[in-house]
């Protein structure tokens, strides 16, 4: 059944989704393009989309991914999948919140988890470069409109002050113009 | 005046809801704006809980957003109060989305969409960018966060190795190499 593996697909990238939504992100791409449920490009197009809609993106493309899969309900049980295990953990921690905030064990363990939960990150910039300005065919040459909007993202997010979603905002309009 | 149960998970609902609603860009975006609904305005919780919220939040695996919403409704109003807020903060983006996925197809050939989408991705591209520099920062401050770096991006970039078991391996080396240095430690003392 298309709606209990996705489910389960989804409630696995909700467990082992450590490090936020960019990191997820580079998650859920390894787990549909393996699966062959979504394409390269979709994926990313849909990854754009949840950067300029509310909402976090991880749910973001657990709805969208269930829906081309299986219409209603499945994206239904997709945001329902990634949302579950927190479910469980998240109140089993508030629960005993002084063990686990004083866990040597966890803290420890953490300190192994997040360097690799910022390589996850960079492997999702990789993926939008790829996506954008990278050209695969000829990789010396980039796409030259794209590639100066991301240099000016670059140095907005660098030197700025001005909010990332204005950026994004901001490059979607230049897009427009230059790509 | 104590507000009746159902008050209450009404009114936590209705306060997720909204923040669901109103912050683009993700589950850090919304921290401050959760912090200033509920510490500030409605005045649930104190301002210690919510740093606690923020940092299990971020330590469990899950969307951020999520998680914060499990543990802050969780606090208030028990398993009913978790339930709730999480429906409230899922439930504006799960709408935008379900009717932009019943849409794209429409537009997706659309040239100037997919113009605007390209910039998306290469302004998001350098965001992201920025993101991995400012946490590389704060992350890699010796030899062994370094190379588990590099290590875990080469394989998920190139080699394509399970994320499962690039995880368990840094949780497993964190464990080890903070085990042995403590050690360490108590014999040189």
């Amino acid at each position: 059944m298309i709606l209990i593996s996705l489910f389960l697909v989804f409630a696995k990238i909700g467990l082992i989704g450590f490090g936020g939504g960019y990191a997820i992100l580079t998650i859920i791409q390894q787990e549909l393009t393996q699966r062959g449920w979504i394409g390269q490009q979709e994926f990313a197009n849909i990854a754009a989309i949840s950067q300029i809609t509310p909402g976090p993106i991880a749910v973001n493309a657990a709805t969208y991914v269930g829906y081309r899969i299986a219409g209603f309900w499945g994206s239904f049980v997709a945001t329902v999948g990634v949302s579950l295990p927190s479910f469980v953990l998240v109140i089993l921690v508030a629960h005993f919140i002084l063990k686990f905030k004083e866990s040597r064990v966890v803290a420890s363990c953490m300190k192994g988890i997040r360097p690799v939960t910022v390589a996850f990150i960079a492997s999702a910039a990789i993926f939008f470069a790829l996506e954008s300005f990278i050209n695969i065919q000829a990789p010396l040459f980039v796409n030259w409109g794209p590639f100066v909007i991301f240099v000016g993202a670059v140095l907005a997010a660098t030197f700025t002050k001005i909010n990332v979603i204005l950026i994004v905002l901001l490059s979607m309009a230049a897009g427009l113009i230059l790509c | 005046m104590k507000k009746s149960k159902a008050a209450l998970l009404w009114d936590l609902f209705a306060t997720f809801f909204k923040i669901g609603a109103f912050t683009i860009g993700g589950g850090l975006a919304m921290l401050p704006i959760i912090e200033r609904e509920i510490v500030d305005k409605k005045q649930y919780i104190p301002k210690e809980e919510i740093v606690d919220a923020f940092a299990i939040s971020q330590s469990l695996p899950g969307v951020i957003a999520i998680n914060s919403a499990f543990y802050i409704g969780y606090r208030i109003a028990g398993v009913a109060g978790a339930l709730v807020t999480a429906i409230g903060v899922i439930l504006p983006s799960f709408i935008t989305i379900l009717a932009i996925a019943i849409l794209f197809d429409t537009v997706s050939g659309n040239v100037y969409v997919s113009k605007a989408l390209t910039g998306v991705k290469a302004g998001v591209a350098g965001v992201i960018a920025v993101t991995v520099v400012r946490l590389g920062k704060s992350v890699i401050k010796d030899w062994f966060a370094l190379i588990l770096v590099v290590l875990a991006f080469v394989l998920t970039t190139w080699f394509d190795v399970s994320i499962v078991i690039i995880i368990a391996v840094g949780a497993l080396a964190g464990y080890l190499y903070y085990q042995v240095r403590r050690m360490r430690r108590h014999d040189i003392d």
